[in-house]
């Protein structure tokens, strides 16, 4: 054995006994994964009357409810919007504190963040209505898998309207969607739901 | 004494006709013939001029009939609209009109059938109530108030 294959030699046995240790290191401080639905949703900066609201930065440490939808929706929005205010109103006061609900407008071009604002907080106190440039909504959306498209309706007078997906997302304090209640699900089940998100981030 | 009685059977066949079908359906109108029940709108959304009303039309006849539009002086604009859910997507469209089937009762409701009202002139207010016209495909009218209820959905 020469002096140079007698470097290689240690240099590859230095190389493999650092390559055991660090999986051996990873093995015992393997990183949980995030509990909760992890292939949708994430983080989303948008923005309300009062600025800019980001997700991670500003909601952070609540629990946020989520629906997509638009102001002028007559009936499916307010629907979802009301199951949503009643299931909060089904918690304690305490627990109410820990969530955040939040309604984001899928048509900035009708609903601008001084009219959503008002809008959000008629169905709840402090419920947030955002909204974004409409490439930024359809990022955020997408991500969500919130289906939403404009739908020009020639013989009526509202011009056009919106096909939409009817979720809420219950999204827990680290970020991470935990359950979808689907459109119609009652406001017990909903609040069950919330209530789970509370207990398990 | 003879015509008496034929008086009194001509009288008794009269009234046996008419009894067993008290009401001739045709030529009564559509209006006359479909009941408009618990009509009711939800108030106005801050920033919102769309609403909507809701209402059960019975048709009590043994015919068909067929609502075809409405008329409110509160909104520019009135429409009957309808959804369908399919696949977790609502669709809203605006309805050529609703069938009203012998003898059913058709539900305008959330989530299904509403009258649209576009363009409020002034925000519906809890506790107000508001005229509306439904317009059937005879021509008829039905005359209905529409209370306005509150936002809240019970718990």
């Amino acid at each position: 054995m020469t002096k140079k294959q007698f470097v290689w030699l240690g240099m590859i046995a230095v190389m493999s006994l650092s390559a055991g240790l660090l999986v051996s290191w990873l093995a015992s401080n393997r990183i949980e994964p995030p509990k909760g639905i992890t292939s949708i949703g994430g983080d989303f900066t948008l923005q309300s009357s009062q600025g800019t609201v980001s997700l991670s930065r500003d909601l952070g440490g609540r629990v946020v409810a989520l629906y997509f939808g638009f102001a002028s929706c007559p009936d499916v929005c307010p629907t979802s919007l009301g199951i949503m205010a009643a299931a909060l109103r089904q918690l304690s006061d305490e627990q109410q504190q820990q969530v955040q609900p939040v309604f984001v407008s899928v048509d900035p071009e009708r609903d601008d963040v001084e009219k959503l604002s008002l809008y959000a907080d008629a169905f709840y106190p402090g419920m947030l209505g955002l909204t974004a440039d409409s490439e930024v909504i359809r990022d955020v959306a997408w991500r969500y898998r919130a289906i939403y498209k404009k739908v020009p309706l020639e013989d009526s007078a509202i011009g056009y309207t919106i096909d939409h997906s009817s979720i809420i997302y219950v999204i827990g304090r680290n970020g991470v969607i935990q359950s979808l209640a689907q459109h119609g699900t009652a406001p017990a089940e909903v609040a069950a739901k919330i209530q789970a998100a509370l207990l398990s981030t | 004494m003879a015509a008496f009685m034929k008086t009194i059977f001509g009288v008794f066949i009269f009234s046996l006709v008419f009894g067993l079908f008290p009401v001739r359906a045709a030529g009564q109108s559509s209006a006359d013939m479909v009941d408009v029940v618990t009509p009711y709108a939800r108030a106005s959304l801050p920033g919102v001029s769309m609403g909507a009303a809701f209402m059960a039309l019975k048709n009590n006849s043994g015919e068909h009939h067929y609502l075809v539009s409405a008329e409110s002086p509160v909104a520019a604009a009135t429409e009957i609209h309808g959804h369908v859910m399919a696949d977790g997507i609502m669709r809203m469209r605006k309805m050529v009109g609703i069938d009203l089937d012998a003898g059913h009762t058709r539900l305008l409701q959330p989530g299904g059938f509403h009258v649209m009202l576009i363009g409020l002139k002034q925000p519906l207010q809890q506790g107000q109530s508001f005229p509306l016209e439904l317009i059937y495909r005879d021509g008829s009218r039905d005359k209905v108030t529409v209370p306005v209820i509150g936002r809240n959905i019970p718990e």
